[in-house]
Order: structure tokens, then sequence, then C-alpha cells
């Protein structure tokens, strides 16, 4: 099923975890994928997508004005993106009462700020085309807290906030504009950072027992990007085993 | 991909011998299910019959009785074998406002829309949590998260899907059932075309951000997704599809 011919999709975080098996997802759907990363490894990791045509740009999020120097970019080079998914993301663990000023900050500019400036201006090349579809990586730390999490929980229910405003705007211009929210997900960084006691009893936490894969979080993507989602919309999509509704 | 993700799955579709139900069982039936449709209506077979594929049985049985209920369980799990997929689209609406509204109907709405919703789940669960595998949707309404004028035993009976959906969810997870729900926005059905047609509905258009009504195959589409062997991992939600109504 190539349902995604001829589309031009940006996906940031690209260079691994999540944003790479999304970019894989899309790219087998026929999507021409334009990965965003701030290190090398995004290069690496655009080449080994299927297919052809996909481009690799590097950039630092948290950089205020690199969301349009990304976007320009694609437009010149590709044309204009009809999918963003925003997947980029930091996290620094801690107890609240122990957070460096620093640390908020950074994971505010890069999971809040960098998702906010990339949706604003790949929305602005999406209105004028009528059409868009914009995905931003939640988590069920947006829904729930999680100890030692204050500024990645705090980031990532904003995300949430934000999507629903951003859906309410440009819902009308035939954008759609959601949250996607996994659990833990088991990722290279996502096995190392939940091994041991501390991982399995998060999964025992778990209804369905266990952590989602990287694929998972892809394939609903993948559904909620699709042209027959048009109607999803400011929609906070869950994909925690249950593990935020118990 | 392959084309017929559903090839040698078994979907028990109730209600759908037309609306939202009938456009499920379509959506499933062209991706290679075989459906067992649930309905009160005469008009099931022929809808059953129009579907693509083959292999598909019709059942008639008022799911408000847990006894007929039970009978069509038997009946499917004999007739057909252990289903993998069960998608309650069965529903009713009586509005009234809520002074008004009468204890018949309210308990209609109560017995169809809810109970009708867990007498099957729970028929259909216990094959499926036996079998170790199983993906359960519950069709509720942006009527479970707001208010709709008039809709009181509507609104209550879809909230009560929600909640149901979420102790389901957490009691079948181990066993690797899914169980959500899926909440629209009005639907362009033949019913919700009358109940919604003039001012009234171009007021409630105006108040969804993406200006218009659901389709009922983009519902089928979002329910094709939660009953995918790859939607392992989300359960107990309630995915709602409402172009951002209930986000505003």
């Amino acid at each position: 099923m190539n349902s995604l011919d001829g589309s031009i999709a940006i996906v940031t975080g690209a260079g691994r975890g999540i944003g790479f098996a999304v970019a894989r997802d899309l790219a087998s759907r026929g999507a021409c994928v334009v990965g965003v990363g701030s290190s090398r490894q995004v290069e690496d990791s655009v080449a080994r997508l299927p297919g052809s045509d996909h481009l690799a740009v590097r950039a630092d999020l948290s950089d205020q004005d690199a969301a349009r120097h990304v976007v320009d970019r694609v437009v010149t080079e590709r044309g204009t993106p009809q999918i963003l998914v925003n997947s980029a993301g930091i996290s620094k663990v801690g107890p609240a009462s122990e957070v460096p000023s620093e640390d908020w900050r950074a994971v505010m500019d890069v999971n809040l700020g960098g998702t906010f400036f990339m949706a604003r201006e790949a929305a602005r090349t999406m209105i004028e085309a009528g059409y868009g579809r914009i995905v931003n990586l939640g988590s069920q730390a947006g829904v729930v807290g999680l100890e030692d999490h204050a500024t990645y929980c705090a980031s990532k229910a904003a995300v949430s906030g934000l999507t629903r405003v951003l859906a309410a705007e440009w819902g009308p211009q035939g954008i759609t504009v959601n949250t996607v929210s996994p659990t833990i997900v088991a990722t290279d960084m996502g096995a190392m950072a939940w091994s041991g006691a501390k991982g399995d009893d998060a999964r025992s936490r778990i209804p369905a027992g266990r952590f989602a894969d990287p694929e998972e979080v892809a394939a609903m993507v993948g559904y909620v990007v699709s042209p027959e989602a048009g109607m999803v919309n400011g929609a906070d999509l869950l994909i925690d085993g249950g593990y935020s509704n118990v | 991909m392959s084309e017929q993700p559903f090839a040698g799955s078994i979907a028990v579709v109730t209600g759908a011998a037309s609306g939202i139900g009938a456009a499920i069982a379509e959506h499933l039936a062209a991706k290679g299910a075989r459906i067992a449709g649930v309905d009160v209506s005469p008009s099931l077979e022929d809808a059953l019959g129009a579907l693509p594929g083959s292999g598909h049985h019709g059942f008639r049985a008022d799911l408000s009785d847990p006894a007929e209920v039970g009978k069509v369980t038997d009946d499917i799990a004999s007739g057909l074998g252990t289903p993998q997929i069960l998608v309650n689209s069965a529903g009713v609406v009586f509005l009234d406002p809520a002074t008004e509204l009468s204890a018949g109907d309210w308990k209609k709405t109560i017995d169809i829309n809810l109970s009708g919703s867990f007498y099957m789940a729970q028929a259909i669960g216990r094959l499926m949590t036996d079998a170790g595998y199983g993906r359960i949707v519950n069709l509720a309404s942006q009527g479970a998260v707001v208010g709709l004028d008039q809709h009181a035993a509507y609104c209550a009976s879809k909230a009560g899907i929600v909640g149901l959906t979420r102790v389901l969810s957490l009691e079948w997870a181990p066993k690797g059932v899914t169980v959500n729900a899926v909440s629209p926005t009005i639907v362009e059905t033949p019913l919700g075309k009358k109940a919604w047609a003039g001012e009234k509905g171009e007021a409630a258009k105006r108040q969804i951000p993406a200006g218009r009504f659901a389709q009922p195959e983009e519902v089928a589409a979002m329910v094709g997704y939660l009953v995918s062997e790859e939607a392992a991992m989300v359960t107990g939600t309630n995915m709602v599809i409402d172009g951002g109504y209930t986000s505003v």
C-alpha cells in the first residue's frame, strides 16, 4: 500500500529511535522523507531508508531560527511538505527540587520550542496549499506524573496543550494537528534508561505488561498522517498498553 | 504491507445493517475479514450480501437481552469460529430535554448502547481471552466527552462505554486483548444527515474546527487501525475523531 506516494514528510529526530522508525514507515509507504537531526547520525539513517530522493538536514532545533531554515530548504529542494512529524526530544531526569535551570530550559527549548517553531514554519506553507498533517510526539508523561521527570512531563503536557490550539486554528485550512503519546518505547535509549528492576517495575504497571516498540508508534503515526484521518484533529492519541488509564 | 491484513480473521460487527456499522463491516471485509454481522434490522442479510469477500453471516439479536447475546455468541463460535475482532457499533438515540425524557427512552438507550456493548464484550471477550488474542472496539461519541443539548440518555450511555472500556482493557490486557473506544463527531450516515439537516447542521459544523462532519468511511478507517495487529499497545483509550470539536 503506497498511500503516501508523492508526499513530502518532514521528520525531526529522524536519526534514531522513534523518529527513525517513523521515517522508515513513511518511506515504506511511498513518502519522500526529510529527516532532521542534530548529529551526523541523521545522514546515515536517512541513507538507510527504503526508496530514494530522501533528504537529511542537520539542525539544532533548540535554536529558534533553525525551523525556518529547515522548512525553507525543504520547500526549495523538494517542495511543499504535506506531513510534519515532530519527534525530536530530550529528557533530563532528576528530582524536581534538584533540577538545574539549564536543564529545564534545554528540555523546553527542544521538546516544546522546537515543536512549535517547526509546526509554525511548516504550517505557513501547508496553509497556502490547503492541506497538511502534523503529528507531535507527546508522552504518557503528558497525561500522568512520572517521578524525576518534572521537566519532561511539563514539556510533553505543554505539547498536548499546544496541539489543541493549533488544531483549532488550522483545522479550517485542511490541516490536522494531533499528539501521539506513547508509554516507554523500547528504543536503544529507552532500553538503557529502563533496564533492570526499574524497567521491570515500570512494565508491571502497564496492563499490557511490556513497553511499546518504535514500529508500533510509527504505525499509529502512519494512520494519523494518512489522507483518511482528515477528521482526527486536536486529539491526544495514547499508545501506552493501558498505563495512563488505570 | 498486505492489502488483506485481516485474511483468516473473523470480525463480529454489531449494527452492521446500516450506517457506521455497515461502513466498518465493509472496511474490514475489504481487508479480508469474514464478517459476523449482528443486527435487529431485516435489511441485515442484504447489507452483508453486498460486502466484498465471502463467508459473511448475519445474526439477528436484541443486544439488550443477555440470553440472546449468549446464544448469538454460541452460534458465531460454532458456525464460524473464535472471533479475533469485535466492534460494538449498534446504538440508538432519543432526543428530548432532560426534564421531558421518558423512563422508557432512557432505559432503551442504556440497555442497547451500554448494556448491549457490555454483554457482547463479555461474551466474545471470554472467547478471546481463552484464545490469547483479541481486538475490541466500542463505538462511543464526542457526546461521551462533552455535553450535547437534549442528549441526556445518549451522552450518559456513551460516557458509560468509555468507563467500561478502561476496565475491560485493564483486565484483559495481560491476555492479549485490547479494548478501545472510538468517539466520532456527527457522522454523515443517512440518519445523521437527516437529524442534522439545515441551519441546525450548519451551526454544528461551525463549532467543528475542521468545518464538516465525519464520513462513515473515516470512522471505519480508524477502527481498521485499532483492530490491526500493529495496534497491540493501544488499549483503554478513547480515540476521538471529531475534527477538533472536543479539543476547543
